[in-house]
């Protein structure tokens, strides 16, 4: 049987995956099973899981030395223990990260809840555009005194955003 | 004011409801990279973040460093589920926001900076959300958590990423237990994202038949629908074991539950495993009203009779004086 990924090498590894009531069967070979973060020691534990899928990873020929400019981790460290050593290490490895995720996770796309402060970002942008068109429409339409009054609002608005 | 092992739930088989949020801090090392003082730094600015933002809810939790717990009330505090083993296992720079009640703990200085932990009776998965929740907004007003767009929160295990919500729910599972059906289930919803676990979480063995099910994926799925899939699974669960309690000889579980009252009311030594095996019989005795006692009286005896529980007034015993005294206390509460 031929993989199905890639098309040229014989496939060894059966990829049978139920996640989310969705029912996947895939062929793969050796490599492309590899790089799809799946490991044919079988896995016990999450961190012993973890470890053995990124030890039958064929690792990144720059992963090895560089290490995270946060706190220093290197991948093999991560790799070793299942555990990143800051947020930053999801930014620097990510690469590296996605095939492992998608393997434990069935997915690599965040679809839940974004903190609160991103979404006061994105309302006080809305707001401040809206705010601004109502002072056009203002000006427009010659009403100065009420236009000076939105203006001073805009202003207010703008530096309360920049010192958050 | 009553926690959740000692509040009134209906509901016979699932026995609480538990749902925690992983969040860290942007730019901030994970814990097991931080030293205590680092550590430290971060409660603090969450301590204030929570407590100084003058809301009802936050007027009702407090702050306590674990450095100022005695060791026993520490281990007294994972029996009640209060806090994770995990998390006890190191008091220094480690500290927790609590509610009166307990239902709400937020761990500081575990695997992640902020663990927020809501624990209620019976199946109440929306409002432990709910509640766990509103803290999560809270902190995230005052904290800026670590997210990115395609991973969503950051945290220290990548099997947290996404949601960082583990939500779980502790069910009674005797019959199906004995019908040998709880490993072909475990088999059957791992294939689906949720784990079956002992009664205290991660790598522990079940007890007095009470199971753990929970979520394993938090990428890729959202907050509502995790909850929502781990509803139907345990409404279907608990569907199951009715069915099993159902098919049982009536005589026999009878038998069964007045020999355990019998026993329970009248021994003099009792090690921890005999009282979670006999409590078991009893919560099915008062379940199918055998026994006319309160529906919380299992579960009561369950946690306060657990080895640091019951010293904790007392002072550190060996093993078989505890025995001596789990016996009188479990005389004392068996009416």
């Amino acid at each position: 049987m031929i993989c199905q990924k890639c098309g040229k090498n014989n496939a060894t590894t059966h990829i049978h995956s139920v996640i989310g009531g969705i029912v996947k069967d895939i062929d793969l070979c050796p490599v492309c099973a590899a790089k799809e973060g799946y490991s044919t020691t079988p896995s016990g534990s999450l961190a012993s899981m973890l470890s053995s899928v990124f030890g039958d990873m064929a690792m990144p020929v720059n992963s090895k030395a560089e290490c995270c400019p946060c706190c220093n981790s290197f991948f093999r460290e991560i790799a070793k223990t299942g555990k990143a050593g800051c947020p930053k290490c999801y930014e620097k490895f990510r690469n590296e990260l996605l095939p492992y995720l998608k393997r434990v996770h069935g997915s690599v796309t965040h679809i839940g809840k974004k903190p609160i402060k991103d979404a006061l970002v994105v309302s006080k942008t809305d707001k401040l555009s809206e705010m601004r068109k109502k002072l056009s429409e203002l000006v427009k339409n010659e009403n100065y005194e009420e236009a000076a009054v939105m203006r001073d609002k805009i202003k207010l608005y703008e530096e309360e955003g920049k010192n958050e | 004011m009553s926690n959740w092992y000692s509040a009134n739930n209906d509901n016979h088989i699932a026995v609480s409801t538990r749902v925690r949020l992983a969040r860290n801090l942007a730019d901030t090392p994970f814990p097991s990279l931080l030293d205590d003082a680092q550590m430290e730094q971060v409660a603090e600015k969450v301590k204030k973040a929570i407590l100084e933002s003058d809301t009802p809810f936050a007027k009702s939790l407090k702050y306590i460093s674990m450095k100022d717990v005695p060791d026993s009330e520490v281990y007294a505090m994972v029996e009640r589920h209060v806090i994770s083993p995990e998390f006890a296992s190191k008091k220094s720079g480690r500290a927790v926001i609590i509610s009166e009640d307990e239902s709400v703990c937020v761990m500081l200085g575990e695997e992640d900076h902020i663990r927020i932990q809501v624990i209620l009776p019976g199946l109440n998965l929306e409002k432990a959300y709910e509640t766990a929740d509103k803290i999560d907004e809270l902190l995230s007003l005052k904290c800026g958590f670590a997210f990115d767009n395609q991973l969503g929160y950051l945290t220290e295990c990548p099997t947290n990423l996404g949601t960082g919500l583990r939500a779980s729910v502790m069910l009674h599972l005797p019959f199906m237990e004995s019908a040998g059906a709880v490993n072909e289930i475990a088999d059957t919803i791992g294939k689906i994202g949720f784990t079956v676990r002992g009664m205290y979480g991660e790598g522990s063995k079940s007890k007095a038949s009470l199971y753990q099910i929970s979520n394993q994926i938090t990428l890729g799925i959202t907050e509502k629908n995790a909850i929502d899939n781990l509803n139907v699974i345990t409404k279907q669960l608990i569907d199951r074991e009715l069915n099993e309690r159902k098919r049982t000889d009536r005589i026999k579980l009878e038998d069964l539950v007045w020999r355990a009252y019998g026993i329970l009311k009248n021994q003099r030594l009792l090690s921890s495993d005999e009282m979670y095996k006999l409590v078991s019989h009893i919560k099915v005795g008062i379940a199918e009203g055998i026994l006319p006692f309160d529906e919380t009286l299992p579960m009561r005896i369950l946690i306060e009779t657990s080895p640091n529980m019951l010293c904790r007034f007392t002072g550190e015993k060996t093993p078989s004086e505890r025995d001596f005294l789990r016996a009188k206390q479990v005389r004392k509460m068996i009416p």
